[in-house]
């Protein structure tokens, strides 16, 4: 093959571009510290450092999340110890008022002093937590508990907060403050009716009416929409809430107090179960006050009234209940904590891995990548000398 | 009979001869780092007496009557010609379709922490996700609005630098038609030298030279039939019609389609099919018309699937106003290139619709929003898998384009490499022919002293 001296220098600025080409792309990792830079460095491991990235960034928001959710969960668990140690003094104060030798003026006084008590117990209740109640349901924002003439008003709902900690898994935060402290008066339908059927009919709650239809507007008729409908009714809301768990309507009374409920068209209620024949609530579906503040509540009236029979008996009793529900709510509480705490630091190690697998993939070798640096750095300096040599003599420099 | 003036006329021609080819291999060394230019190798032959025909003198019979330049060689190789052109074609449209891509790369930004598309994306999904927790938090709303926002925002800023580079590419197409025009021009004005130079017995080698930079030339940015005709000009054959030849040249022409984009056509005639073209115009109206379409459209898929899927949810939550409305949408707009949280919503974050039965504390409606980043609503993956697909795809396009464009490279290296063996100036031999024709000529002087001295002899020392 003739080989003409252009050969050689092109092939040699060839050579030494490449040459330069590889050193640019080392000293572009080092000064980066990355060895991808644009997808079409590796798309594949592209691809992966993606997704890792993704996932960490999920991560973080779970941990977030479950940080969060264990906090809330330990204020919840703080109240309701200090709920449990209210509720056994006043158990002490019941003991005492049973105790036959005292005089009416003695349970007055002890009467005083539960009040007192119920007054701390209402505090409890109406715990918040970054400006938010939450023993409230839902209405995080409305001061749940409230003494009004005596009496105890609920202006919470039964819902509860919900929180996502893992891709999925939505875990229960709150305890609505109807399931513990105080749940007026309540009604519920039957289960498995078809609402869609009853489209149109219309039944009445303290006098306002409610139509069954599609309140909510997402296109079908169910028991939310009359929830819907019920809790944001300005002439409703204040007295009763609603509530569903998918299969049943639950309608609350925010007081001890009964709400009426009158058929407008049909026999809506009669047929859900909610009223009888007779145009009364039936009592199989029916319930009257409980929790907590009311059982402490009967307590204070009935030390008022002298009643010693009901304090020894249904008093204490009931005190005792409420002491069991309270331990079983904290123990409820405590496991969701764990729970949170487990995924706490089970998303650390998740993320530590991630980001050791993200390094992995993305980072440079330091040591390995200087080698090569040095590697290239000589091969560039022994081309530059071999083409110094095979540029320079031609015939003519013999030719003398 | 021999006349002694025989040896004097050889002699004559083989000064000339020499000083002829000396003369080439000047040209030869003058030109030895021009581009295009073919070295030349004069051709000599040995002249005799004519076998047939004419009547042959007895003193003639058997003997040689010197030498002469019968003619001047490009040393060319058409086949490799044929071969680099081919290739460099091909390399030129994956040099040009590479740039393409590492453009739509810089623009999408990825892998790159700060500023690409999924990094944004993530901040918008924990921000719902943060709004579940806080959904009767003003700051929780305020930064979904903004997070929002700003994804919309990258989103039309993203989708507004491919139209950007589209329309840099439509501009490219007008300057490459007239690069084009530029080299038929030039081809037809050599072609007309060469009919005029050639039949006057004038050496056409320089001009095929120029001739065939600018065929490779044009070669690169369009695939053209080349004929090489007898008398040495070169017609230019596209799509049927002759762009240049040695009587008649007709340029490309535009013109504007529909959306406002240049089309290529014949002068005065119809459009040309760039279905089987390759080279650098086809790459640029591939690019112009297909790829970067194409992550335009990936882009609107992405808007307008999360548009819809992210207002069904919105709309079935309601606001933190009293009374709790219904949420409206939260993204208007008609794809990537307008996508925007509502004015409505940035103006009142309230409006954002967290709460799934209206009380203010609930989150769930938030959180179903949350939760469509893990749900197919992206024409069937979920929004972080199909944008990572769009990413990856990108990438592994574009290593393609790499990968061909450097093997062209190479193929074409190579190729020139035998093109230069064939027809480059090697200064070693040139130097060595110019010893041969020295000597040579050296000799062809002392011949003619020997001659002048058997004259001299013959003429002044007879007496």
């Amino acid at each position: 093959m003739r080989v003409t001296h252009r050969m050689i220098t092109t092939q040699v600025m060839t050579n030494l571009n490449s040459i330069t080409a590889r050193l640019l792309r080392v000293q572009d990792m080092l000064s980066s510290g990355k060895t991808l830079r644009r997808p079409s460095d590796d798309p594949v491991k592209l691809n992966h450092v993606l997704l890792l990235r993704t996932s960490i960034r999920k991560l973080e928001q779970y941990t977030q999340n479950a940080e969060d959710g264990a906090s809330w969960l330990n204020l919840t668990d703080t109240s309701l110890n200090q709920a449990t140690t209210l509720l056994q003094k006043i158990r002490t104060l019941a003991i005492q008022g049973a105790n036959g030798t005292l005089t009416p003026e003695d349970r007055m006084m002890l009467a005083t002093e539960v009040e007192k008590y119920l007054e701390e117990l209402i505090g409890v209740g109406n715990t918040s937590y970054a400006g938010r109640y939450i023993f409230a349901g839902t209405e995080t924002l409305t001061v749940p508990f409230a003494l009004q003439d005596g009496r105890i008003v609920y202006r919470g709902n039964g819902d509860t907060v919900r929180r996502e900690i893992e891709e999925g898994a939505i875990v229960e935060l709150s305890v609505p403050g109807d399931e513990v402290f105080f749940r007026g008066f309540e009604a519920w339908s039957n289960e498995g009716i078809d609402v869609a059927a009853y489209q149109g009919e219309r039944f009445r709650i303290n006098g306002v009416e409610v139509p069954v239809s599609d309140h909510n507007g997402d296109g079908s008729v169910t028991f939310e929409d009359l929830v819907y409908f019920v809790n944001t009714h300005s002439a409703l809301k204040d007295s009763v809430y609603a509530f569903t768990d998918g299969k049943r309507l639950f309608l609350r009374s925010r007081t001890e107090d009964a709400f009426t409920l009158e058929e407008v068209s049909g026999s809506v209620l009669e047929e859900w179960g909610l009223l009888g024949s007779s145009g009364e609530i039936p009592a199989t579906n029916s319930r009257g006050a409980s929790g907590i503040l009311k059982v402490v509540r009967d307590l204070a009236e009935h030390l008022r009234g002298n009643e010693v029979a009901r304090i020894s008996g249904e008093d204490l009793a009931r005190i005792d209940e409420a002491l069991d529900l309270l331990l079983k709510v904290r123990a409820e509480v405590g496991a969701r904590t764990l729970r949170m705490e487990n995924a706490v630091s089970r998303f650390g190690e998740f993320t530590l891995n991630f980001k050791k697998l993200l390094s992995l993939d993305e980072d440079i070798d330091v040591a390995e990548v200087v080698v090569q640096l040095q590697e290239h750095q000589s091969v560039y300096q022994m081309a530059l000398a071999a083409a110094a040599r095979l540029l320079q003599p031609t015939l003519l420099d013999f030719l003398r | 009979m021999r006349t002694i003036f025989l040896g004097l006329e050889i002699a004559r021609k083989a000064l000339q001869t020499h000083q002829a080819a000396m003369n080439v291999t000047a040209h030869n060394i003058a030109n030895a780092n021009t581009v295009g230019y073919t070295r030349q190798v004069p051709h000599l032959v040995q002249e005799t007496v004519p076998l047939s025909g004419l009547f042959v003198p007895p003193h003639l019979k058997n003997v040689g009557l010197g030498v002469d330049v019968d003619a001047i060689q490009r040393m060319r190789d058409r086949f490799i010609d044929l071969q680099i052109r081919q290739e460099s074609r091909t390399g030129a449209y994956w040099n040009a379709i590479d740039k393409g891509l590492e453009q739509i790369e810089v623009i999408f930004g990825e892998p790159n922490e700060e500023s690409g598309l999924s990094q944004i994306f993530d901040r918008f999904w924990n921000t719902w996700q943060e709004l579940a927790k806080n959904p009767e938090s003003q700051a929780s709303r305020v930064l979904v609005a903004e997070t929002g926002n700003l994804l919309a925002q990258a989103l039309n800023h993203t989708y507004r630098q491919l139209e950007v580079q589209r329309w840099e590419l439509n501009e490219k197409v007008a300057i490459k038609v007239q690069e084009v025009n530029n080299y038929i021009q030039q081809i037809y004005d050599l072609n007309q030298q060469i009919v005029r130079v050639a039949p006057a017995g004038g050496n056409i080698n320089d001009y095929k030279d120029q001739l065939d930079v600018l065929v490779d030339n044009l070669s690169k940015v369009l695939q053209v039939q080349v004929k090489e005709n007898d008398n040495g000009t070169y017609t230019i054959v596209l799509q049927g019609r002759i762009l240049a030849s040695d009587r008649e040249r007709s340029f490309l022409a535009l013109d504007v389609d529909a959306s406002g984009m240049n089309r290529v056509t014949l002068e005065n005639g119809p459009v040309v099919d760039f279905t089987y073209q390759n080279g650098e115009l086809k790459a640029i109206l591939d690019l112009r018309d297909t790829i970067v379409p194409k992550y335009q459209e990936a882009l609107d898929t992405l808007a307008r699937d999360l548009q819809k899927a992210v207002n069904a949810v919105h709309r079935r939550g309601f606001t933190l106003e009293e009374p709790p409305e219904h949420g409206g949408d939260f993204f208007v707009g008609s794809g990537a290139k307008d996508l925007a949280v509502n004015p409505e919503i940035l103006a009142n974050p309230m409006k954002i619709a967290a709460s799934l039965s209206g009380a203010p504390g609930d989150g769930e409606n938030a959180l179903a929003i949350a939760q469509l980043r893990g749900k197919p609503i992206i024409s069937g993956s979920n929004p972080d898998d199909y944008y990572r697909g769009v990413i990856s795809r990108l990438g592994v396009e574009r290593e393609e384009a790499q990968r061909i464009a450097k093997n062209q490279d190479l193929l074409v290296q190579q190729l020139e490499n035998r093109r230069e063996s064939v027809s480059g100036v090697s200064l070693d031999e040139e130097m060595t022919n110019l010893i041969r024709y020295q000597y040579a000529y050296q000799a062809a002087s002392i011949l003619v002293r020997t001659i002048d001295e058997m004259l001299d002899t013959v003429v002044n020392r007879i007496k």
